[in-house]
């Protein structure tokens, strides 16, 4: 009997808003009259048109890394997870699939003077694991995701999770691209659900091209990142919660 | 040889179902999907495939749109010739996690319906269906989970089926509700207007539905009403917008419970008649 073969994929973009209702007073906007859940971080967060946020932060293999070191390169960050089913861990993940290998390979055509970090913010200690233990375990991933001879990518470690935040970076993996004049021009997700629009290829080239990254943003999906003393575990969660 | 019955006359149930599971990245997985025992008709006449979850305590798995982290789960069935399957309906979800890692899913049990299409004309008595389903379930850490379910259809002469048990799937909203959007500039807002003997609006959220080049306020908790208008905003980003001229779509949730109604709206392209502020 033929099949007819109906996919249903439910799409994985959406929007990360829990958006409440305000109330209005004779169609004048009140502004908001009480906030239940204040969310600084996020209004401090970069947004895409912004000077990327600057930063020092140290990487898996040691070396210090700075955002000011590569000024007039596109710089493109993935924050990454190593115990992320979505980010690094798994054969299904980004890095596990071969996927991210593919996207850096991608991008070092599109531009080789382009540079590509990975960004893990979890904080120390989480499913106790120390930040080196984390780096060594983010470094061992990579070092296995199938990159093209020649190609590297260093894991810097934010355990601070200042970075992260700054960056307004909400999941593993959560992709930013920086143009060479040091903008954000892009926050979103690798890849559109289909797999079909490398969104991050795509942004690389425009960069290259001297055209206007479209779209700049999307959603993105994955890991909630652990930061420290911010975002708590989820219902259920508690101290001793496993990394992700 | 199948027996031939007339579509208008059928009742549907699931006869044979068995699951065979693909994967999760934990054994034993911590959220599981079956096949329903049957296929379930609405109030409004539709029929659905049921795919249900069970999680164990505390995990979750999300809504169409999972919110800050997390992912939806997808379903891509297989059916004969002639059915078709549209696009998931899910049950209002719950709202969990902390304000810096919101969510949007179910805990416990949750059951998402396929509606599905029959053919024209007369159908086969009976066939086989099979979907692969594959979901993010998370507590602390999130797994992911996949499973190939399979089942035998069978079409007969039957009483219809009661009318599905699943509770609260989101319908428009009632009489006497008002959306729209309305705009100063640049400045965007979804306005609700509940009708005035509705019940739960102390409680009223809006999830807003992922949408290219919509993008909603930062989340903040509940607000009482002062007038009855509510004001949620938002901004239009029409360079991100791929799909074509952007809509917001979403969830209002009246109430806190699971119980309580959710009502699915609906509006736009912006950038097209919205009234001014």
């Amino acid at each position: 009997m033929r099949l007819t073969r109906t996919a249903l994929a439910i799409s994985l973009a959406a929007t990360a808003i829990f958006a409440a209702a305000m109330p209005m007073d004779d169609d004048k906007p009140q502004g908001v009259a009480k906030k239940e859940d204040a969310k600084p971080r996020r209004a401090e967060a970069a947004k895409v048109g912004d000077a990327a946020p600057e930063f020092t932060l140290t990487g898996a293999d040691g070396k210090t890394y700075n955002l000011s070191d590569y000024k007039g390169h596109t710089v493109v960050l993935e924050w990454f997870s190593p115990s992320c089913p979505v980010s690094g861990h798994g054969d299904r993940s980004f890095w596990g699939s071969g996927n991210a290998a593919k996207t850096v390979a991608a991008v070092k055509a599109a531009d080789p003077d382009a540079v590509y970090l990975t960004i893990n913010s979890n904080h120390d200690g989480l499913g106790g694991q120390s930040t080196k233990q984390q780096g060594d375990a983010s470094a061992e991933v990579i070092a296995k995701g199938g990159l093209a001879a020649g190609l590297s990518v260093p894991v810097l470690m934010d355990p601070e999770g200042k970075v992260g935040r700054a960056y307004g970076a909400k999941t593993t993996p959560h992709m930013f691209v920086i143009n060479t004049t040091g903008t954000l021009v892009y926050v979103g997700a690798p890849a559109s659900d289909d797999g079909k629009t490398d969104y991050i290829t795509s942004a690389v080239t425009a960069i290259k091209a001297g055209k206007p990254v479209e779209p700049a943003n999307t959603k993105n999906s994955g890991c909630g990142i652990k930061y420290a003393g911010g975002s708590g575990p989820r219902r259920g969660g508690g101290p001793g919660a496993k990394p992700n | 040889m199948l027996a031939r019955v007339r579509r208008s006359r059928l009742a549907i149930a699931l006869g044979v179902c068995c699951v065979a599971a693909l994967g999760s990245t934990v054994d034993p997985p911590p959220a599981r999907a079956t096949l329903g025992q049957r296929i379930v008709q609405g109030r409004d006449g539709r029929i659905f495939i049921s795919i249900a979850f069970q999680m164990d305590p505390h995990w979750h798995i999300y809504w169409r749109n999972p919110g800050d982290s997390g992912g939806a789960p997808r379903v891509q069935v297989d059916l004969p010739a002639g059915f078709a399957a549209g696009e998931i309906l899910f049950p209002r979800p719950r709202v969990f996690g902390s304000a810096e890692d919101r969510g949007f899913g179910y805990e416990g049990k949750v059951e998402l319906l396929v509606p599905v299409t029959l053919p024209t004309g007369e159908a086969p008595a009976s066939v086989e269906v099979s979907a692969v389903v594959s979901w993010m379930a998370c507590k602390e850490s999130c797994v992911m989970g996949e499973a190939k379910l399979n089942g035998t259809l069978t079409l007969a002469e039957q009483s219809r089926v009661a009318p599905t048990a699943t509770p609260s799937l989101p319908g428009p909203m009632p009489e006497g509700w008002k959306a729209e959007i309305v705009h100063a500039g640049a400045e965007y807002s979804l306005v609700i207007v509940p009708s005035r003997d509705a019940k739960g609006v102390d409680a009223m959220l809006f999830l807003p539905d992922p949408m290219p080049g919509i993008e909603f306020a930062d989340g903040t908790g509940p607000i009482k009403p002062a007038n009855g208008k509510w004001r949620i905003p938002f901004s239009v980003r029409k360079e991100d917008a791929t799909d074509g001229p952007p809509k917001v779509r979403g969830l209002i949730l009246a109430g806190g419970n699971d119980a309580d109604p959710a009502y699915w709206i609906e509006l736009g392209p912006v950038g097209a008649a919205e009234a001014k502020k």
